[in-house]
C-alpha cells in the first residue's frame, strides 16, 4: 500500500511549523487592529430635506483643520456599502472629517440598498437637494472647506450636482470621482435605446404606472415611473463630459484598469477630456483582491496635493 | 416422639419451585401492571392540563409570532415609501407585498391606510381581503368559509419626528400560522379543530374554548405494557423451558443415575451373601461424579466381600474352636451347652424321648499319673474314637472336660440306648490300651438319664440325672452302665444338698465352718499346732468332709474349695478369732499346690506369720504329679516362714527317693501306717523301720489316728514327735492351749 512518508500531521517539526504560522498571524492581526482600527467616534445623522423626508448619514467628525470629506455611494446602494464603509475607515483613521449621506430616493430614514424591484419614483435631479441639504448641514457645522468623493454612480452624481451654478459649491475644494460611470453604461445601447423609447411613450401616453426597465445590473426588473427611468438612462457619457467641463473645482479620477462596469475606453475618453485620472494597475470597479490600499493611496495622494 | 420427615424427590422440588417462580412473578406482574395503570392515569391527567396549556401558549405564541411579523413588516423601507409617496400604490399594492417576501407567507394581505383611516389604494374598487377604511376595532378575528383570519391593523409612526403617516393592515391565517409555528407534544395535531361559530372575536382568548383536540396517547406506557407482557410470558416460557431442561438434566445425570445406584445398592444389601448383583454400565451413570461413587462403591463392595468371605472363614474357625476339643476333635462343652438348648427347646412339648449318655474313666488321674499327661491324652483320644465307632449317624459325641464324654440320644428305645452303651463299653474295652504303653486295663463309667419333650421338668434336669447315674455307675460292686432311677438322688455322694453346699462355700464363702483338730507335741507344747478341718454348714447341720470332698473331687473343685477355705482361714486371723501363738495346719488339695491362685491366697497369709505359725500339708500325690514346679514353689514358701508337712504318707507311693528330695519340714504318717504298727507281721516293722529313718534325717513325724492310749505310748516309744486323734481331741471350732490335754504326763505315764 502506498504511504506517503512526508506526511505526518503530528510531527514536531510540523506542529511546530503551524506553530509558529499561528503566533505571525495573531500578531499580524493585533497590529492592524491597532494601526487601522483606531478608535473613531461614528455617528448617525439624520436630516430633514426639503421633500420631507429624512435622510440619514454616516458622520465621523475628525481634525478641524483637515479638510471634510462627503462621500456618496453608487447606484441604488447606501453609506454601509463596504467600498464607502472602507474608505470612510481610513480617511477617519487619517483625522479627516467624514460625512457619508445615504441618499432617501424617496424613502425616509432609507437603510437599506433598494433592490431592481423596488419602485422607483425619483429623478436623477432629485438628489441635488439632498446633497445641498448635507453641505449646508456641514457647514453650519464649521466644516469650510469640503472634498467630495464619488463612487461610481455616486460620483456621477456629484459631477452633475457641482456642474451646476449653486451657493454651496464655493465650500467645495476638491472632487474625486472614484471609478466613474453611468447607470446604463453597461446595457446594450438597443435595449437602453427602446427602454427609453417606451418611457417616453408612457409619459405621451400619460400612464403614470411604473414600468419595468433595464438599468446597470437590473435586467427587465427595474421597476420605474418612465420619468425617473428617463432621468437615469439617459446620462450619456457626453452628458458625463459635458458635467466635467462645467465643474471648475479641481477634480480628480480614480480608476482601476481592470474594471468591467464602465464605458469601453473610458479612461481615455477620460484623459482626453482632460480629467486628472490616477489609476490602478489591476483594480475592479469595487477595488476588491488587495487593491483596496492602492485606492487608498491614492485618495490619500490627491487630497494632499 | 421425633417422626422422621418424609424426604422429599427432587422432582417435588423441582416443580415446587417452578410453580413457586411462576407464582411470584405473576404476583410481581399483576403489582407492576397495577402500578403502571396508576402511573398511566396521573400521565393522563397531567397530560390532559398540559394540553390545555399547550393550547393556551400556542395561542399566545401565534399571536406574538403574528405581532412580530408585523413589527418586521413596519421596517420594510418600501412601507415607508408608499407612506412618503403613495403614488404608485395601487401598482404596489398588487405587485409587491406577496412577491417581495418580506411579508411572510401567513400575513396573506396587508394594507395601508392614511390617518384618517382611508386606504392610500386610489382605485376604490372594493378589496374583499381587508376593508377599504380602517375598522374600528385593529385587532379581531374573523371566519370566513373554513378559514380563520386574523386581523390587525397598527399605527406607522416616526417616533422621532413625531410623525404619524398612518396604518397598517394585515390579515393573517390564524389556523395555519397556529399549525404551523407550534409544536404541539401532549396535543394531536391532527385532531385540532377549531370549532368556530361564524362570526367574529375581538379577543384571540376568545377563541380557545373553541379549540378542540385529543391527547395525545401514551403510545410510551403502551408499548411499555406490551413489553411486560411479552417480556412476562417469555420469561414464563423461558421458566418453563429452563424448568425442563432442569428436570431432564436432574433426571437424567443424578435422579436416574441415584436410582440406579440405589437399586444396586438395594440389591446388594438383599444379596449381599450371594455374589451376584446387577451390574451397572458405565453409560447409565452419565455423570463422572456419580460414575466414581459407583466405583468407590463397588470397590467397598469388593472389599467388604472379601472381608465378609475372610471374617466367615474366621468365624467358621472361630466357632470350631470354640465348640470343638482340640485333642480329640468332638464338640466340647460349649457346644454342648448350646445343642442341648437348642434340642430341649425343639422337643420341648412333644412326645420325643431323648436321652443323656455321661461317660467317665475310671481312675483316669491314675493313669494320668502314673504315665504322664501324654498317655493320659491318647487314653482321652482312644476312648472318644472307640465311642464314635458306635454312634449312630445322628448321634453327636462331646467332651465335656477331662476324662467325660457325654452323646445326646434323640427317640431310641431303652434297648437301642443299651445297645448303644454296651457298644460303647465293649469298643473302649477291646480297644489295646498296652499299645499306650498302660498296663492297667482302662474302665468307663457311663450314666443314662430319658426323658420326654413334654416333660419340661425332667428335660431340664436330664444332664444332672446322667450325672447321678455316672455317679452311682462310678461306685464299686455296681454295674458300669446305670440308668437313672429317682432312687439315686437320695444318695448321699450326690446329694443336691451337700452340692448345694459345696457351691454355696466356693461361691459366697459362706456355710464353711472351720474346725480345728490339735495335733499333740510328744516332746514340747510349743511345736504343737492345729489341724484346720473344713466342715461345711447348712440350715439342717452340719456336713462333714465324707459328704464335701466326693463331690469337690467329683466335680474338680479342689482348687475352689482350697480357695474358700483359705479365704476363711485369713478371715478368723483377721478377726482374732484364731488366738495368737496358735500353729495352723492347713490342708492343699491335690491341684492346688502348683496353682497360682492357692499361691497368691497362701501369699496373703504372709504378714500372719509373725504372730501364727503356718504349715501347709500336702500330700504326696499332689508333690509327685508336679514336683519341680510343687518344689520350687514350697522351697519359696518354706523360705518365706512357712512349714511343709507331708500328710497322708504312706497311703500312696511314699517314695523314699521323693521324700529327700522334697522341701518337707513334718512327716503325717497315714492311719494306715500307724495301725501297721500295731501288727505283727512285716508290715508293722516296714512301718516302724519308716518311721525311725524319718525321725532320724530330722522330719517331725506325726501319727495320726490315735485312738486309744496303748498306740499312744507305742508312738511316743518309737520317737513320733507328734500325735493326732480322737484320743487326743475332736475337732472342734475352739482351738484349746496344747497344755490342756496333759499329753506329757499321759505319754511319759505310758
Amino acid at each position: 500500500m502506498y504511504q506517503n512518508p512526508a506526511i505526518n500531521l503530528l510531527s514536531p517539526d510540523l506542529v511546530r511549523y503551524h506553530f509558529k504560522i499561528l503566533v505571525n498571524k495573531l500578531l499580524l492581526i493585533l497590529l492592524v487592529f491597532i494601526t487601522i482600527h483606531p478608535p473613531s467616534i461614528a455617528e448617525i445623522v439624520s436630516l430633514e430635506i426639503n421633500s420631507g423626508l429624512i435622510a440619514q448619514a454616516d458622520y465621523r467628525p475628525g481634525d478641524s483643520n483637515k479638510p471634510t470629506i462627503l462621500l456618496l455611494h453608487g447606484f441604488l446602494q447606501t453609506y454601509q456599502f463596504s467600498i464607502i464603509q472602507s474608505i470612510s475607515n481610513e480617511l477617519s483613521d487619517n483625522g479627516y472629517t467624514i460625512l457619508a449621506p445615504t441618499l432617501t430616493m424617496g424613502i425616509n430614514k432609507r437603510s437599506q440598498s433598494m433592490t431592481c424591484d423596488m419602485i422607483q419614483s425619483h429623478t436623477f435631479g432629485d438628489h441635488h437637494k439632498e446633497l445641498d441639504n448635507w453641505i449646508n448641514w456641514l457647514k453650519k457645522k464649521g466644516h469650510d472647506e469640503i472634498i467630495l468623493i464619488g463612487h461610481s454612480t455616486g460620483a456621477l452624481r456629484l459631477i452633475s450636482y457641482t456642474s451646476q451654478k449653486n451657493a454651496q459649491r464655493n465650500n467645495i475644494t476638491r472632487v474625486i470621482l472614484i471609478s466613474p460611470t453611468m447607470p446604463g453604461a453597461t446595457n446594450k445601447p438597443a435595449v437602453l435605446k427602446n427602454n427609453l423609447d417606451t418611457a417616453h411613450s408612457l409619459i405621451q401616453k400619460g400612464n403614470a404606472e411604473p414600468n419595468k426597465f433595464s438599468l446597470a445590473y437590473c435586467s427587465e426588473n427595474y421597476i420605474s415611473s418612465a420619468e425617473a427611468y428617463i432621468s437615469y438612462a439617459s446620462l450619456t457619457e457626453n452628458k458625463f463630459f459635458d458635467y466635467l467641463k462645467k465643474t471648475d473645482i479641481p477634480l480628480a479620477v480614480i480608476l482601476g484598469n481592470n474594471d468591467k462596469l464602465i464605458p469601453q475606453n473610458w479612461y481615455n475618453q477620460l484623459k482626453q477630456a482632460g480629467a486628472n485620472i490616477t489609476p490602478i494597475e489591476g483594480a475592479n470597479h469595487f477595488y476588491s483582491n488587495g487593491n483596496e490600499f492602492d485606492l487608498f493611496d491614492a485618495i490619500n495622494g490627491i487630497i494632499e496635493q | 416422639m421425633v417422626t422422621k420427615r418424609r424426604p422429599i424427590s427432587g422432582n417435588q422440588i423441582l416443580v415446587g419451585f417452578l410453580l413457586i417462580s411462576i407464582l411470584l412473578f405473576s404476583l410481581i406482574g399483576a403489582w407492576m401492571l397495577e402500578q403502571t395503570r396508576e402511573i398511566e392515569l396521573a400521565i393522563e391527567t397531567s397530560n390532559q392540563q398540559a394540553a390545555k396549556d399547550e393550547i393556551q401558549n400556542a395561542v399566545s405564541n401565534t399571536l406574538s409570532h403574528i405581532n412580530e411579523q408585523i413589527i418586521k413588516l413596519k421596517s420594510w423601507s418600501e412601507i415607508q415609501q408608499q407612506f412618503n409617496n403613495p403614488v404608485f400604490y395601487d401598482y404596489w399594492q398588487r405587485n409587491r407585498p406577496q412577491k417581495i417576501g418580506i411579508v411572510h407567507d401567513h400575513i396573506k394581505n396587508i394594507e395601508l391606510y392614511s390617518p384618517d383611516g382611508s386606504t392610500l389604494r386610489q382605485s376604490k374598487a372594493e378589496n374583499n381581503a381587508l376593508p377599504n377604511r380602517l375598522p374600528t376595532k385593529l385587532t379581531y378575528l374573523s371566519r370566513n368559509k373554513d378559514k380563520l383570519y386574523y386581523y390587525n391593523f397598527t399605527e406607522f409612526t416616526d417616533p422621532q419626528a413625531n410623525k404619524k403617516y398612518g396604518y397598517i393592515g394585515a390579515r393573517v391565517d390564524f389556523i395555519e400560522t397556529f399549525l404551523d409555528i407550534n409544536r404541539f407534544r401532549y396535543i394531536d395535531t391532527k385532531s385540532l379543530k377549531f370549532e368556530i361559530p361564524d362570526t367574529t372575536y375581538s379577543t384571540v382568548e376568545q377563541l380557545i374554548p373553541n379549540i378542540k383536540y385529543n391527547v395525545v396517547t401514551i403510545n410510551a406506557l403502551h408499548d411499555l405494557k406490551g413489553v411486560m407482557f411479552t417480556s412476562f410470558f417469555n420469561i414464563i416460557a423461558v421458566l418453563i423451558i429452563l424448568g425442563i431442561s432442569a428436570y431432564y438434566i436432574l433426571y437424567r445425570f443424578f435422579q436416574n443415575p441415584l436410582q440406579i445406584l440405589s437399586s444396586y445398592i438395594n440389591n446388594f444389601r438383599r444379596n449381599q451373601n450371594k455374589s451376584a448383583t446387577t451390574d451397572i454400565t458405565l453409560d447409565q451413570l452419565v455423570t463422572k461424579e456419580i460414575d466414581t461413587l459407583f466405583n468407590s462403591f463397588k470397590n467397598y463392595q469388593n472389599d467388604l466381600n472379601a472381608m465378609h468371605s475372610n471374617l466367615n472363614k474366621k468365624n467358621t474357625e472361630l466357632w470350631r474352636l470354640a465348640h470343638h476339643d482340640p485333642l480329640t476333635s468332638v464338640p466340647n462343652r460349649r457346644a454342648y451347652d448350646e445343642d442341648w438348648k437348642q434340642m430341649t427347646s425343639l422337643i420341648q412339648g412333644q412326645l420325643i424321648n431323648i436321652s443323656v449318655m455321661l461317660f467317665d474313666c475310671d481312675h483316669f488321674k491314675a493313669i494320668n499319673d502314673t504315665y504322664g499327661h501324654a498317655t493320659g491324652d491318647s487314653v482321652i483320644k482312644a476312648v472318644a474314637s472307640c465311642i464314635q465307632s458306635c454312634l449312630r449317624d445322628n448321634d453327636r459325641l462331646y467332651r465335656l472336660g477331662g476324662d467325660e464324654f457325654a452323646i445326646h440320644v434323640i427317640n431310641a428305645t431303652p434297648d437301642e440306648i443299651d445297645e448303644l452303651a454296651i457298644c460303647c463299653q465293649n469298643s473302649v474295652n477291646n480297644f489295646s490300651f498296652k499299645e499306650l504303653g498302660i498296663k492297667e486295663p482302662v474302665r468307663f463309667s457311663i450314666g443314662i438319664a430319658h426323658a420326654s419333650g413334654s416333660e419340661t421338668k425332667s428335660l431340664h434336669e436330664l444332664h444332672k440325672k446322667a450325672d447321678i447315674a455316672m455317679y452311682q455307675a462310678k461306685k464299686p460292686g455296681t454295674g458300669k452302665i446305670v440308668h437313672y432311677e429317682p432312687e439315686l438322688s437320695t444318695s448321699p455322694i450326690i446329694s443336691s444338698r451337700y452340692l448345694q453346699a459345696v457351691y454355696e462355700a466356693i461361691e459366697n464363702c459362706k456355710g464353711i465352718s472351720l474346725h480345728y483338730q490339735p495335733v499333740i507335741s510328744l516332746t514340747s507344747p510349743d511345736e504343737s499346732f492345729c489341724e484346720v478341718l473344713a466342715r461345711l454348714e447348712d440350715d439342717e447341720g452340719l456336713i462333714m468332709p465324707s459328704h464335701i470332698f466326693p463331690i469337690v473331687n467329683a466335680e474338680g473343685l479342689e482348687v475352689e474349695f482350697d480357695l474358700a477355705i483359705l479365704k476363711a482361714i485369713k478371715s478368723s486371723l483377721e478377726t482374732g478369732a484364731i488366738p495368737k501363738k496358735t500353729r495352723l495346719s492347713i490342708n492343699l488339695g491335690e491341684t492346688s499346690v502348683t496353682n497360682p491362685l492357692i499361691y497368691n491366697a497362701i501369699k496373703e497369709l504372709h504378714p500372719y506369720l509373725n504372730n501364727y505359725g503356718i504349715i501347709l500339708e500336702v500330700t504326696e500325690t499332689a508333690l509327685i504329679t508336679e514336683l519341680h514346679k510343687a518344689t520350687e514353689i514350697l522351697t519359696e514358701l518354706r523360705a518365706e516362714g512357712f512349714l511343709i508337712a507331708l500328710d497322708d504318707f504312706g497311703s500312696g507311693y511314699s517314695s523314699l527317693r521323693y521324700l529327700a528330695s522334697m522341701p518337707v519340714d513334718i512327716i503325717k504318717f497315714d492311719i494306715l501306717m500307724v495301725h501297721a504298727l500295731e501288727s505283727n507281721d512285716t508290715q508293722r516293722q516296714i512301718a516302724i523301720d519308716v518311721a525311725r529313718m524319718i525321725l532320724s534325717a530330722g522330719y517331725d513325724l506325726v501319727a495320726e489316728g490315735i485312738e486309744d492310749e496303748a498306740m499312744l505310748r507305742k508312738i511316743h516309744m518309737l520317737g513320733f514327735t507328734h500325735a493326732q486323734g480322737y484320743l487326743l481331741a475332736y475337732p472342734s471350732t475352739e482351738i484349746h492351749q496344747p497344755e490342756k490335754y496333759n499329753i506329757h504326763q499321759r505319754s511319759n505315764t505310758a
